[in-house]
């Protein structure tokens, strides 16, 4: 992959891989919302009559079991994954890369970035952790899992290599 | 307009310095909309039946007395928002203050004013040399200030101080005297003169064309005549002889079922009808001339519009030809941009290869040879999504003992099919130094010529299934559309993606 998209002036790209908990704070999300979706199935089916007799019992225990493997399943995939994202930074763009059997890599040429910011939810604050997010017209994406001194470091980065593309 | 050797003056003075209302016209035209936006709503249909009702029956007072009482309430919203609607333009931006019982205060710095529209409704010309001034952004709002019932001239002059407050700021950004002559238009050469006018023919030609049913018009008269006799003759033929001899294909049902299929096609047949006649209406007196830094086209019977789209902000080219449109070598091309495009409808091969000329010089169709994307890409549809109807139809022949079903899901899944294999077959890449040439439709074919220093970001796909055929898929984003090449070779994927970025890099001017 390294050689991959290099330009005429041969600068490979050199990725980075994203913070090492990241792995673990993404694991945190989807287990939180696995268990808001049982709850919430768990306090819908109280109010579904049907829900009381044997087939409604069937189904319900059909579809909790389904949930459950969906969700072992995706937190399977989605811990494997992780350890595979990483971006790049490079002085003309920036890069990420992501997914475990579709690979994709999302670039924005610096020239083009409009709009840059630092996000942090609840649960990355917590493990430190922040996102940049990186808008051009009509295109974007999001690096997540960094550390939150790095993330502004790449956002800090970011702004001197559009103020110098804009001749500012 | 501004040209390398006009000066610019620098005594101009803004003629919207203080406060202004719209004209008065502009009333007339919000009680216009007032009625428009009633009738729209089921409450003023019910309302208009039942004074129609009650004309053809006598003369309701109780009905005359709503009308009227809705016509005042009509008018008194229509002069509360004129009166309420005041603008003030200035190097600053342009600020508008309206609302009656919302209000509303809007800034639009000068800058963010990407095209500047003006349109006149018919019943302006009655009154004097009044329009419609639109300023056009780039936000998602899109639209964002109207100013009502403009004289001409003033409309002319505020176009003008907008153009050359951002020609001084322009000069400012760059460290320049604010009057120095810069070349940031591209002034015109007389070999890039355009002018384009189409006939009525012509605008009644694109209304049919563009209207899809013109197909099921088409299809439906020739087969309709034998359509009795059809119907059981191709059932017998593929085995179906129980849904022949089954009660719902005979007698009564079937009779209704051909008369509904009848209506539809006279009612498709009004549609067309009516397509043609509202092109002739959008698109009367069309015309389309270069100026010194961009085109402006001109057109329509009750409501003339101006559309100017300045060369620079011109974010691609669009060729599109529909089978009619090939039937009659016409072709549709649009010059799209942020905001308002401008589209010449039923352009003739001359006056396509002109526009060429005038809007993209160093484009070159000719030598042009599209690459098709992989054929796996149809083996990848066809399996994913025409898969799960051919496996219902067996379950529905076998297992449930439907055979009406079993063809209906059957039919679906070849129709998916035949539309998969049509966009494969119609899915087509280019490039040279400048452009990326871009094709894709179905029937429909529409090619994009796109500048690659345009490109805002881009995206590489590679997948275990793609490995194994050397493929990959690439996604390419412009600022208002993207567009997706999905299995194609590698590398040629690679060197579009580098010789875009490249093209970013090296561009010496704006991408807007």
């Amino acid at each position: 992959m390294g050689s991959l998209l290099t330009t005429d002036s041969s600068l490979p790209i050199d990725f980075e891989l994203l913070a090492k908990n990241y792995r673990v704070a993404n694991q945190v999300k989807i287990a939180i919302l696995f268990i808001i979706t049982l709850l919430g199935l768990n306090v819908a089916t109280q109010f579904i009559s049907q829900a009381e007799t044997a087939t409604g019992h069937f189904l319900v225990h059909l579809l909790a079991s389904y949930g459950v493997v969906l969700w072992i399943v995706y937190a399977l995939y989605s811990w494997v994954a992780d350890a595979n994202k990483c971006y790049s930074l490079r002085e003309w763009d920036v890069s990420y890369k992501s997914g475990l059997l579709a690979k994709k890599i999302v670039s924005t040429p610096i020239k083009r970035i409009q709009h840059i910011e630092v996000t942090q939810g609840a649960v990355d604050r917590l493990f430190k952790l922040s996102k940049v997010v990186i808008l051009s017209a009509g295109h974007g994406f999001v690096i997540p899992g960094l550390q939150s001194e790095i993330a502004e470091r790449v956002r800090q980065s970011l702004l001197e290599k559009v103020k110098g593309e804009n001749g500012e | 307009m501004v040209s390398n050797n006009t000066a610019i003056p620098t005594q101009f003075t803004p003629i919207f310095q203080d406060w202004k209302r719209c004209g008065l016209i502009s009333i007339l035209e919000n009680v216009i909309f007032g009625w428009i936006g009633i009738f729209k709503s089921y409450i003023g249909l019910g309302g208009l039946s039942v004074f129609v009702f009650g004309f053809t029956k006598s003369i309701s007072m109780t009905i005359l007395i709503i009308s009227a009482i809705a016509m005042l309430i009509i008018f008194a919203s229509a002069f509360a928002a004129f009166w309420f609607y005041k603008f003030k333009i200035g190097v600053d931006g342009v600020e508008i203050k309206s609302g009656v019982l919302k209000r509303q205060h809007m800034n639009i710095p000068l800058d963010r004013v990407q095209q500047v529209t003006c349109n006149k409704p018919f019943y302006y010309k009655w009154f004097g040399d009044y329009v419609n001034v639109v300023l056009d952004t780039a936000g998602e709002a899109g639209t964002e200030g109207v100013i009502q019932a403009m004289s001409g001239a003033d409309a002319e002059t505020l176009k003008n101080f907008i153009d050359i407050e951002k020609w001084k700021k322009h000069n400012r950004d760059i460290g320049l005297a604010v009057d120095t002559i810069t070349p940031m238009i591209d002034v015109k050469t007389e070999h890039d003169v355009l002018d384009i006018n189409q006939n009525i023919i012509t605008l009644m030609l694109h209304g049919l064309c563009r209207n899809k049913v013109i197909w099921f018009f088409v299809a439906g008269f020739g087969v309709y005549k034998n359509i009795e006799s059809m119907i059981p003759a191709v059932l017998q033929k593929i085995g179906l002889n129980e849904v022949v001899t089954n009660a719902y294909l005979s007698g009564s049902v079937l009779q209704m079922t051909l008369f509904i299929a009848a209506m539809c096609v006279l009612y498709l047949g009004l549609i067309l009808i009516f397509s043609a006649v509202s092109s002739v209406v959008k698109h009367f007196n069309y015309s389309l001339v270069s100026s010194a830094d961009g085109y402006v086209c001109q057109q329509g019977l009750f409501t003339k519009v101006e559309t100017r789209v300045k060369s620079k902000r011109l974010q691609w080219l669009l060729i599109s030809k529909n089978l009619p449109e090939r039937w009659f070598k016409k072709q549709s091309v649009k010059l799209c941009q942020y905001g308002e495009s401008i589209l010449v409808p039923s352009a003739s091969v001359d006056q396509t290869n002109a526009l060429l000329n005038s809007v993209m010089p160093h484009a070159n169709l000719s030598s042009l040879e599209f690459k098709r994307v992989h054929f796996s890409y149809v083996v990848k549809k066809i399996v994913t999504h025409c898969a799960p109807f051919l496996v219902l139809s067996l379950i529905f022949e076998h297992v449930l003992d439907r055979s009406g079903w079993a063809l209906g899901a059957l039919i679906v899944a070849g129709l998916l099919g035949a539309g998969y294999v049509l966009r494969w077959y119609r899915y087509g890449y280019a490039q040279d130094v400048s452009f990326f040439y871009i094709r894709e439709g179905r029937i429909d074919e529409k090619l994009y010529l796109i500048e690659k220093f345009k490109l805002q970001g881009t995206c590489y796909i590679t997948s275990p299934f793609m490995d194994l055929f050397g493929l990959c898929s690439v996604k390419l984003s412009f600022s208002i559309k993207e567009f997706t090449l999905p299995y194609i070779n590698k590398v040629e994927g690679v060197s579009m993606l580098n010789d875009g970025n490249a093209a970013v890099r090296n561009a010496k001017k704006n991408w807007m």
